[in-house]
């Protein structure tokens, strides 16, 4: 597995003319130290919307439920704070987040994210879906969550992750037809946005039916 | 209060107002604005409130005012009273101007529009949502500022904040926004006295008002008397004559808003108009304050057709949408309802060089937005957003550059009208999912093509 240097990065984003080739962070404010020489990540900030879970109103998540999507989604208080502003992460508190750049992917890479270190040793965890993978565009959807005992104060436009990129080694038939890449459900994304279990609904009706044992013979 | 004179009365009902206000306005300094101008508003509000609890508070022991008549104190109490109605208003469009019910991401670059290039540095905007199918305007600045006049009052209110309605259950629908740029027109139109340039060039046809003169004064139904018996032809022509210059005044306005519109955002208020006029009025209903579609497409495709070098690099679908409702706008001249409509409308459609010569100065020294100078930038952006990549810059020689907003705007629209349906094949998704996805994508493409502005601004 090859992880791409900073210089490579930035040929990438900023020399390469064909859109399906191209690494899109947008809008990157500061290459230099986003992408600083001799690293071999990029520095990503924090966007300026947040979804906060409304627990008063919220009895469980059960996601094996058919509308629970649609519930959880209509049950979160949206923040907007402008760069310049900021919000508090009270300790032990659970903050959806985005990335304020959007990505996108070309066929041949994916990305890893981790929070940025010195975030952590203040109790700053931010992510537990690291992995992008190849053609994802979008925002990336951040978990906060302050492991500390003190309030943190969050602002848009800091550097608050990195992600390194890797190399992905692809079959003949995914690079003659890389749009079998574009199936994610977060696809597109420009704000939080909560998990979509969508396309295992097979799945879900199978678990569902596990303990169904019915008439079954050895009952009686 | 059972045993208070009656004017003690009407200064303590117009302080329960005071304090009642005071009340109101206090959890809105907690909420989330798009900017920091409502905070301040709210304070300004709230200093003038103060004052003018302090002037009624004094009026109980003031000797003068316990001395006038009755009605005299009314009055002087009414002024205050009254007030409250505006200020109500004035703190119920802040209260609905808040992040959750605003169009957050126009707020910014609107307000550096206004001010930059348009130079109207006091200038200031609540964005706020309406309950009805509609766009609003209201300068609200111009009546705070009588209204400190009137009180002398010294809370400096800026002189040149509007307010602007959106339809409230389409706030996500950033693209049919565009119209804003009219409203914002609105604005333009007061500042620079475009009444006074353009109405003076509105001249009916004499021939024909005379017709319509001789017509009514000598025509009656059978065994009833002329109206020239009654009255004269100069009161009747005077009759018309006020008619025609009162329509005039209100539709001179709109069109030269569509003209101003269409110099701030280029083509993308004329897509805009397509998608949100045309179903919202019928294209020959002439209203007694808008014209008929068919007048205010004429003079938005007059633009158009200038814009040669936007024209040449459309795409077919785009191209073959515009020619259509060019055929349908130029399949006939306009019909009016009425001949005073007649007589104004034919009259303002002779002056359309003149509405689109002011508007273009109206826009400020930078002149109008050009989708041709910009052409080749918004060739690029819509590439980025058929990739569903937020149109907010442009990467070449090796950097990023800073795009117009209204070249955002444009490219968005250049897609929502040709790309949608191959997206919606691509990613299986249903249509008003995929506009929806595209709207907030352009909506994210205004919001970080401000932030990259304002941090080249800064650094």
């Amino acid at each position: 597995m090859s992880i791409k240097s900073a210089g490579i990065l930035h040929q990438l984003i900023f020399m390469e003319k064909k859109i399906e080739k191209k690494l899109v962070i947008t809008p990157l404010l500061d290459p230099k130290t986003q992408l600083h020489e001799g690293s071999a990540s990029v520095d990503l900030r924090l966007g300026t919307r947040f979804e906060v879970p409304r627990k008063g109103d919220l009895t469980y998540i059960d996601t094996q439920s058919r509308y629970f999507e649609k519930e959880i989604a209509n049950l979160q208080d949206s923040y907007y704070k402008n760069v310049g502003d900021f919000f508090v992460l009270h300790p032990g508190h659970f903050v959806l987040a985005t990335t304020l750049e959007t990505l996108y992917l070309p066929p041949n890479l994916a990305g890893s994210v981790v929070t940025r270190s010195s975030w952590g040793r203040y109790g700053l965890i931010i992510a537990t879906a690291v992995g992008i993978h190849p053609k994802f565009v979008g925002v990336l959807t951040l978990e906060l969550r302050n492991l500390a005992e003190v309030p943190l104060k969050l602002y848009p436009g800091r550097r608050i992750l990195q992600v390194f990129f890797h190399e992905v080694e692809l079959t003949k038939v995914e690079r003659a037809s890389p749009d079998v890449f574009d199936k994610s459900a977060y696809l597109a994304s420009t704000k939080p946005g909560t998990g979509k279990f969508g396309s295992e609904e097979a799945e879900i009706d199978a678990i569902k039916k596990f303990l169904d044992y019915g008439e079954y013979p050895f009952r009686s | 209060m059972g045993s208070a004179q009656p004017r003690d009365s009407l200064i303590e009902s117009v302080i329960d107002h005071c304090l009642a206000f005071a009340d109101h306005l206090e959890p809105l300094y907690f909420r989330q604005y798009a900017s920091e101008f409502p905070p301040k508003f709210l304070r300004q509000l709230s200093d003038l409130n103060e004052a003018i609890l302090e002037r009624l508070k004094a009026l109980k022991a003031d000797i003068d005012f316990q001395s006038l008549k009755h009605e005299e104190a009314e009055q002087h109490i009414l002024r205050y009273s009254w007030l409250y109605s505006q200020l109500y208003v004035a703190a119920s469009i802040v209260e609905r101007s808040d992040v959750p019910h605003t169009v957050v991401e126009l707020v910014q670059p609107l307000k550096r529009l206004m001010q930059l290039q348009c130079k109207l540095k006091e200038f200031e905007l609540l964005l706020h949502p309406l309950p009805v199918l509609n766009y609003s305007f209201y300068y609200l600045g111009n009546d705070l500022s009588k209204v400190k006049d009137q009180l002398s009052i010294s809370v400096a209110f800026p002189k040149q904040l509007i307010t602007v309605g959106f339809p409230g259950l389409e706030m996500r629908r950033l693209l049919v926004h565009s119209i804003i740029s009219h409203e914002l027109g609105h604005c333009l139109y007061v500042e620079r006295k475009l009444e006074n340039k353009l109405l003076k060039l509105v001249k009916p046809d004499k021939q024909k008002l005379d017709a319509l003169v001789k017509k009514w004064a000598e025509t009656a139904p059978a065994g009833q008397r002329t109206l020239s018996e009654y009255i004269s032809e100069v009161e009747i022509r005077s009759f018309f004559t006020r008619q025609i210059n009162y329509l005039a005044k209100l539709w001179v306005k709109e069109l030269t808003c569509d003209a101003i519109g269409y110099c701030l955002f280029g083509p993308a208020y004329l897509f805009a108009a397509i998608d949100f006029l045309t179903v919202a009025y019928a294209f020959d209903d002439d209203l007694h304050t808008h014209p008929p579609n068919r007048m205010r497409f004429l003079l938005l495709y007059k633009m158009l057709d200038k814009e040669t070098g936007f024209l040449n690099i459309l795409a077919p679908q785009v191209k073959s949408f515009l020619d259509s409702w060019r055929s349908v706008t130029q399949s006939r001249t306009p019909q009016f309802t009425n001949p005073v409509s007649d007589l104004t409308g034919s009259a303002i459609l002779n002056i359309y060089d003149h509405i689109i010569s002011a508007a273009t100065e109206a826009v400020g020294s930078d002149g109008p937005y050009s989708a041709s100078e910009n052409a080749t930038e918004l060739q690029h952006l819509v590439k980025r957003a058929e990739a569903l990549i937020p149109p907010n810059e442009l990467i070449k020689n090796g950097g990023s550059h800073e795009v117009k907003f209204q070249s955002v705007l444009n490219a968005g629209w250049l897609v929502y009208l040709t790309g949608l349906e191959a997206l919606q094949a691509k990613y299986n998704w249903e249509s008003w999912e995929c506009k929806t996805k595209f709207n907030e994508i352009i909506a994210r493409a205004v919001e970080l093509n401000e932030i990259q502005r304002r941090w080249r601004e800064i650094q």
